[in-house]
């Protein structure tokens, strides 16, 4: 087996994210009757390190294409990301990711599910456990390190999932619509329970979503993109004091946000009445 | 700590009798069909007086392969060896095969027809020619045995290959897994419940296989003595022959069932069990 990258023992690396600059990134493809289609157009942002970025926008606009590209798992067309010094042009392995589907292997269990990145990665096995099961206990897993994903609930799933992005301690944390598919007060205690995850020790995220409640809530700063072809349509500050609480969502500051973007939403043809 | 599903689970298990009692009924009633069956034998050789170079009743039988046991156990052990082997070379073969044509797309393209075109022959046809390539000793046995077999093994690799979303392999990708890694942490496990059942078609597919050729061109084995017994016009050892045959399928594909158990114990019975009955 091919040796895997080196990873620094989470207690020697210091607890801080990475910048992410991402310039002129497009994608377009050809379809099947030779038409050239364009899913994003060129974009360019600058993403600070420990800063929490939420890229929200209406389906298909692009924004997962986007998160998928930094990851090096999708080639753009156009443009290029850089993570710190390092350029993207393969899978880069130095981060977290979580889905929008759990992705759990059915065959572990929860624990070892997150295990799974330890072995991969060549981590110290007891470390890495102590991890593990220190992660689980602040997810409220406790007590299901020997459960099947089939026992689990959606949330626990998603939970497990996300123990699993943070067990290498990375610098990035990607995450791809991950509470869309929960129903709404566990989308609630999942977004209070990453935010303190993230409080810890600031990690840089992106996190894509199109609730506009969601974005405002978790974000240091809110990317909106426009209805496909997507394009940046604002790159908006958040600065909101933190810890948020679910009652902040009823503040003034709070409401002017998400009627901000609402309407921007709307004068580009999305909810439309 | 079990949660409420899984003990829901056991719970319905428990009624549906998963329990000892269906252990013992398990062991019961495959006896009894037997029993049945030999009675119905019984009584149609008798009722209707039925020679015994037609069908010779079940007694005669029984008593026939008691007279020839170390013959018929040469010759099962024969078959056995050369079912066994050709197996482990289907698997050996067939499985890496599965995973490279599921790797690479464009390979399904050159290799799918010629194999399907394999398959789609009859291994008789096929035996007497690798007989003449290759003489009356093991080689052509083995080949046409493996080619029986290989074909469910393949298949099932591709499908459970082809099972794995695109968000397995982008997260497989994340973390570092690439070539073996991927195929040890991922596409395994996620083929291992088609490949287990289809091991265990296989696996009587095997004695089936080994037969055929043994028919056409061998000096031994339970073809051979079945292709003797008949040419004799000794029904009775012919039948003999037959059981033994039917024994040794059902312990290939008990041997398989176990087999296929232990090699992935690691990966739970329950996620075993929920891609195939």
């Amino acid at each position: 087996m091919s040796r895997q990258i080196q990873s620094v023992p989470p207690d020697v690396r210091a607890p801080v994210g990475v910048p992410i600059s991402i310039q002129g990134v497009g994608h377009s493809y050809v379809t099947n009757e030779g038409r050239r289609v364009e899913a994003l157009k060129e974009v360019d942002l600058e993403i600070a390190a420990g800063e929490f970025v939420v890229f929200l926008g209406p389906s298909g606009c692009g924004k997962s294409t986007l998160l998928l590209t930094v990851a090096g798992l999708l080639k753009p067309t156009t443009g290029r990301v850089r993570l710190g010094d390092h350029e993207v042009r393969r899978p880069y392995t130095d981060l977290g990711i979580v889905f929008q589907d759990p992705t759990l292997l059915e065959w572990r269990t929860a624990l070892r599910n997150i295990m799974m990145q330890a072995e991969v990665r060549r981590m110290d096995k007891e470390k890495a456990r102590a991890r593990a099961l220190e992660l689980m206990e602040s997810t409220k897993l406790g007590g299901f390190e020997d459960s099947y994903p089939s026992g689990l609930s959606g949330g626990m799933k998603q939970r497990v999932a996300i123990c699993r992005a943070l067990l290498h301690d990375p610098p990035l944390l990607l995450m791809d619509e991950p509470f869309a598919a929960l129903d709404a007060l566990t989308r609630d205690q999942m977004g209070i329970d990453l935010q303190a995850l993230w409080l810890n020790d600031q990690k840089t995220v992106i996190f894509v979503t199109h609730s506009i409640t969601e974005a405002v809530f978790l974000a240091d700063r809110i990317v909106v993109f426009s209805p496909r072809p997507g394009r940046v349509l604002v790159d908006l500050p958040v600065d909101l004091a933190r810890p948020r609480k679910l009652d902040d969502q009823k503040t003034p500051e709070f409401l002017d946000r998400v009627d901000k973007i609402t309407k921007l939403l709307r004068n580009e043809g999305v909810l439309q009445e | 700590m079990r949660t409420e599903s899984q003990q829901a689970a056991s719970e319905a298990g428990r009624q549906f009798g998963s329990g000892a009692i269906g252990t013992s009924m398990s062991l019961v009633l495959p006896m009894v069909s037997a029993i049945v069956v030999g009675l119905i034998w019984f009584g149609v050789v008798a009722l209707f007086d039925i020679p015994k170079y037609i069908l010779p009743s079940p007694e005669t039988v029984v008593a026939s392969m008691f007279e020839n046991r170390s013959a018929l156990f040469n010759e099962a052990q024969a078959t056995g060896l050369i079912a066994i082997t050709g197996l482990a070379l289907s698997v050996a073969f067939g499985v890496p095969l599965g995973f490279v044509i599921a790797r690479y797309k464009p390979l399904r393209r050159v290799l799918m027809p010629p194999i399907v075109a394999i398959q789609s022959i009859p291994k008789v046809a096929l035996a007497p020619l690798f007989v003449a390539w290759l003489g009356f000793g093991a080689a052509p046995k083995l080949i046409i045995t493996t080619l029986v077999t290989f074909f469910p093994l393949t298949l099932a690799t591709i499908v459970g290959v082809e099972s794995i979303t695109v968000t397995t392999s982008q997260l497989a990708r994340s973390i570092g897994c690439r070539s073996f890694g991927l195929v040890r942490y991922i596409w395994f496990p996620s083929a291992a419940p088609y490949i287990a059942a289809a091991f265990r078609t296989a696996a009587t597919l095997a004695v089936v296989g080994t037969l055929v050729a043994e028919f056409v061109g061998s000096a031994e084995g339970l073809g051979n003595l079945l292709l003797i017994a008949s040419g004799n016009r000794d029904t009775t050892l012919a039948f003999a022959a037959i059981l033994v045959v039917a024994a040794l399928g059902m312990v290939f594909y008990g041997g398989a069932s176990l087999i296929a158990r232990g090699a992935t114990a690691r990966l739970g019975s329950e996620y075993m069990r929920s891609k195939t009955t």
